[in-house]
């Protein structure tokens, strides 16, 4: 009988704890795909963030470190300059990367680390229970925003692909989704591309995925893809925002 | 933490070469604790070639995993109890070892002292001056400078302490009192420890520190 369908080699057979409808597991089995594909899981080294994804080197079957809040790109920078033949990626929730660690990947980014960075946005904290993010959308409700996100008092909800494009040392940025299975597909392909970047030595890469938090969000899986696509997208408009030739 | 505190430049240079290997060693964070004054003093130094330490293999590393060896993983963190409690024991037996065979200090004229101080980094060189001039007055006092503060040296804080000579300690720093507690305990009461600290940038001066053994060996006199 042809296998048509498996467990990427890249996955270990632990189970995800991630609740259900969460896209964390979508987005790690398109990382494992990539790294299947491009074969180098050998070689790969990923930095798992604080934050639901914290387990991330459970899951990734290959070697792994768990750097402090928001400290990945720091961590992966040290591992990277030390190994400069291995592919490093880190793998960060919105809190880690727009929140407590925005200096270490602006700084990263724009010292061209030759790095991969998967930055998973849902537009909230999953982990420590929905509190409000800098992504968070202006009116959206979450536990420290009950009236909704005001400018007025919370500011505006942050685009880091956009920032992040400015700086010289990035080689590519790309924003996707995985609300239905043709953003998903465009998702694989844009993670695969940052990972070619990272193996080309062409600079810093970044692929943020716009994801789905139902826990946090109150809604079913369904109704969350579907906000996803009626309010995110809007404000953090889909597609490549930097890459160099 | 391993925390080394140099009171010379040259200790310095010589204990930030150490550092590196004790680090490398027991895969654990080292402090080199310097302060103002050493910080911007200038004395002539010598690097010298040092016999390097045989450093442990690195295992652990994350070097890329090809199925030869268990994945590498740095983490701290453990959610189940056990496992937990297995890495913190683990940790300690660590700690224990580092105790035992990096623990560094410098006794000076502590043989036949009747009071003796204690001080790291700076502060210890101006006790070194105090000594000679409580001793013009017929005062014995001598030194215990820690070179290492974690792992602080314990034993001879318990040795001299048994000794009948010694009839009390003084801790000199330039804080409100950090490491005084650490003689403390180690003293463990047998004898009194006394405290005498400036702060702000303020550093002791020889006359401060002789006034507060003069008090303290009044004490004990009258």
């Amino acid at each position: 009988m042809t296998k048509v369908f498996q467990r990427p080699a890249s996955l270990t057979d632990k189970p995800f704890h991630y609740c259900p409808g969460c896209t964390h597991g979508i987005v790690h089995r398109l990382v494992a795909e990539a790294m299947d594909e491009l074969n180098i899981r050998e070689n790969t080294i990923g930095v798992a963030p604080v934050g639901c994804a914290v387990f991330a080197y459970d899951y990734f079957n290959c070697d792994m470190q768990e750097a402090s809040h928001g400290r990945a790109p720091a961590v992966a920078t040290g591992i990277k300059r030390v190994l400069p033949d291995k592919i490093v990626f880190t793998y960060q929730g919105d809190g880690d990367l727009a929140s407590i660690g925005t200096a270490e990947i602006v700084h990263a980014a724009n010292r061209g680390e030759k790095l991969t960075t998967i930055f998973i946005n849902n537009a909230i904290y999953g982990m420590t229970g929905g509190q409000m993010a800098p992504t968070t959308l202006l009116g959206q409700v979450t536990v420290t925003s009950p009236y909704g996100r005001k400018a007025e008092e919370a500011g505006y909800p942050i685009r880091m692909s956009e920032m992040l494009a400015t700086l010289e040392g990035v080689a590519y940025i790309e924003r996707v989704s995985v609300h239905d299975i043709r953003h998903i597909n465009q998702a694989k392909k844009a993670i695969k591309k940052a990972f070619e970047y990272q193996i080309a030595g062409k600079g810093f890469s970044l692929v943020e995925v716009l994801s789905t938090c139902p826990t946090n969000w109150g809604m079913t899986p369904i109704e969350s893809f579907e906000w996803l696509k009626e309010n995110m997208i809007p404000y953090y408009p889909l597609g490549v925002k930097k890459e160099v030739g | 933490m391993v925390v080394l505190a140099p009171s010379t430049i040259q200790e310095m240079v010589d204990l930030v070469q150490e550092g590196y290997d004790i680090a490398d060693s027991y895969r654990n964070p080292v402090m080199i604790l310097g302060d103002g004054m050493l910080g911007q003093m200038m004395e002539p130094v010598e690097f010298r070639e040092r016999k390097p330490r045989v450093l442990p293999p690195k295992d652990w590393a994350t070097t890329g995993w090809k199925g030869d060896r268990p994945r590498s993983i740095i983490n701290s963190l453990f959610i189940d109890p056990q496992e937990l409690e297995d890495h913190v024991n683990k940790i300690y037996r660590k700690y224990e070892e580092i105790k035992a065979k990096e623990t560094r200090v410098e006794c000076y004229r502590c043989e036949d002292a009747e009071i003796i101080l204690s001080a790291y980094g700076t502060t210890s060189r101006i006790i070194k001056s105090v000594i000679e001039l409580a001793a013009r007055e017929g005062i014995r006092v001598g030194l215990i400078r820690p070179i290492t503060l974690w792992p602080f040296p314990m034993e001879p804080f318990r040795k001299w302490a048994e000794k009948d000579s010694v009839k009390a300690f003084l801790t000199v720093e330039m804080s409100t009192g950090q490491m005084v507690e650490d003689v403390r305990l180690a003293v463990n009461g047998k004898k009194p420890v006394d405290f005498f600290g400036r702060t702000g940038g303020m550093v002791p001066t020889p006359a401060g520190i002789l006034a507060k053994i003069r008090e303290i060996r009044g004490g004990f006199r009258s």
